[in-house]
C-alpha cells in the first residue's frame, strides 16, 4: 500500500506527496514495538507489536506478522496475525486465513475465514423472528 | 527502501517505540523512542521523552535528549528542550534549542548509558541562572507549547519573534 500524505510536508526526502480526503494512515513497521497507548483518529496499519490499547476513528489492519497484545476499540478491523485482547468495533471485524484472536470481539459484523481462529466469545446483535424471541 | 514507520497527526502514543527501521512522527509520542534507523520528528509532531536513532531529523517539537549514532538535525521550524549528543550535529538558522550540545565521534551513544525505560522529560531548566547574570534573552521557563489535540495545522507563534522574552509577555 503506498503511503498517503494529507499535509504538512514531505514525509521523507524525495517522496512525492497526494491528497487524500482521509487522514493518513498510522504505520508500525516490522521491527518496530509500541509499549503504550495509542489513541486517534486515523487508520492504522501494524505489521510489528504494539503492546497496550488501541482506541481508533478508523480502521485498523494487522498483517500477517502483526501481533497486538491489549483492547481494541475501532471502527473496523482486519487483522492477517495475532490480537490477544478484546475486541470492540462499530463496524466490522474480519479475522483472516492467517488470523488469530484471543479474546472477546463485539462487532455489528464479524467474519472469519477459513484457517482463522477466534478462541473467545461472539457478541453481535441478532436479529431473531419476533416469534422466538425470548424463547429457550 | 522499506516502509517507514509513521504516526501521523490525528495520532497520540503514550508509551515507548522500540525496534527497527525508520519512523517518521507527525502527531504526538509522550514516551522514549529507540529505534535503528532514521527519526524524523515532522513539523507539527512532539516527542516528549528521549529518543535515539541512526539519525534524528527534528522539525517539530522534542522535548527530550536526542542521540544520534551518526547524526542530529535540528531544521529551521524545530524547538527542542533537551540535549543534543551525535558524531555530527546540526541546528539550523531559526530552531530553537535550550540544552546541550555533545558533538564528535565519542560522543556515539556510548556516552550516555541506557535509560531507564518510560516517559520523562530531562534538564529543563527553570527559574535564574545560577551566576545571576542579568542577560537572559531566552526565558528560562519556556517550554515549546505542545499542541493541542485535535489541532489545527501547527503554527509556530514564537520564530517571527526576536526574542522569546518578547513573546511569553505577549502569550498571556
Amino acid at each position: 500500500m503506498p503511503l498517503r500524505v494529507v499535509s504538512p510536508g514531505p514525509v521523507l526526502p524525495g517522496k512525492s506527496t497526494n491528497v487524500t480526503e482521509r487522514p493518513i494512515a498510522a504505520y508500525i513497521g516490522e521491527g518496530l514495538t509500541l509499549k503504550g497507548s495509542v489513541s486517534g483518529e486515523s487508520d492504522m496499519d501494524i505489521d510489528g507489536r504494539v503492546e497496550g490499547s488501541i482506541h481508533l476513528r478508523g480502521h485498523l489492519r494487522i498483517g500477517d506478522r502483526g501481533q497486538v497484545t491489549g483492547a481494541v476499540h475501532v471502527e473496523s478491523m482486519t487483522t492477517l496475525g495475532r490480537v490477544v485482547g478484546d475486541v470492540w468495533a462499530t463496524d466490522a471485524v474480519h479475522v483472516g486465513e492467517s488470523g488469530r484472536v484471543v479474546g472477546d470481539v463485539r462487532a455489528l459484523r464479524v467474519s472469519l475465514d477459513d484457517g482463522g481462529l477466534l478462541d473467545g466469545a461472539v457478541d453481535m446483535d441478532v436479529d431473531l423472528p419476533a416469534d422466538l424471541i425470548g424463547a429457550p | 527502501m522499506t516502509r517507514p514507520s509513521l504516526i501521523p497527526g490525528s495520532l497520540t502514543v503514550e508509551g515507548e517505540l522500540t525496534g527497527r527501521g525508520d519512523l517518521v512522527v507527525m502527531g504526538r509520542v509522550l514516551g522514549d523512542i529507540v529505534i535503528d534507523g532514521l527519526l524524523i520528528i515532522e513539523e507539527g509532531g512532539a516527542v516528549r521523552g528521549e529518543v535515539r536513532a541512526s539519525s534524528v531529523i527534528v522539525r517539530g517539537v522534542l522535548v527530550g535528549d536526542a542521540v544520534g549514532q551518526e547524526s542530529v538535525r535540528l531544521e529551521a521550524a524545530a524547538q527542542v528542550v533537551g540535549d543534543l549528543c551525535a558524531p555530527r550535529v546540526k541546528v539550523a538558522d531559526g530552531a530553537q534549542l535550550k540544552g546541550r550540545v555533545q558533538i564528535g565521534p565519542e560522543a556515539r551513544v556510548s556516552s550516555r548509558p541506557s535509560a531507564a525505560p518510560g516517559p520523562r522529560v530531562r534538564r529543563v531548566r527553570s527559574g535564574t541562572p545560577a551566576d545571576g547574570s542579568t542577560e537572559t534573552p531566552v526565558s528560562a521557563s519556556y517550554v515549546p507549547p505542545m499542541p493541542a489535540i485535535p489541532r489545527e495545522p501547527f503554527t509556530r507563534p514564537v520564530l517571527s519573534m526576536p526574542r522569546l522574552t518578547r513573546v511569553t509577555a505577549e502569550r498571556r
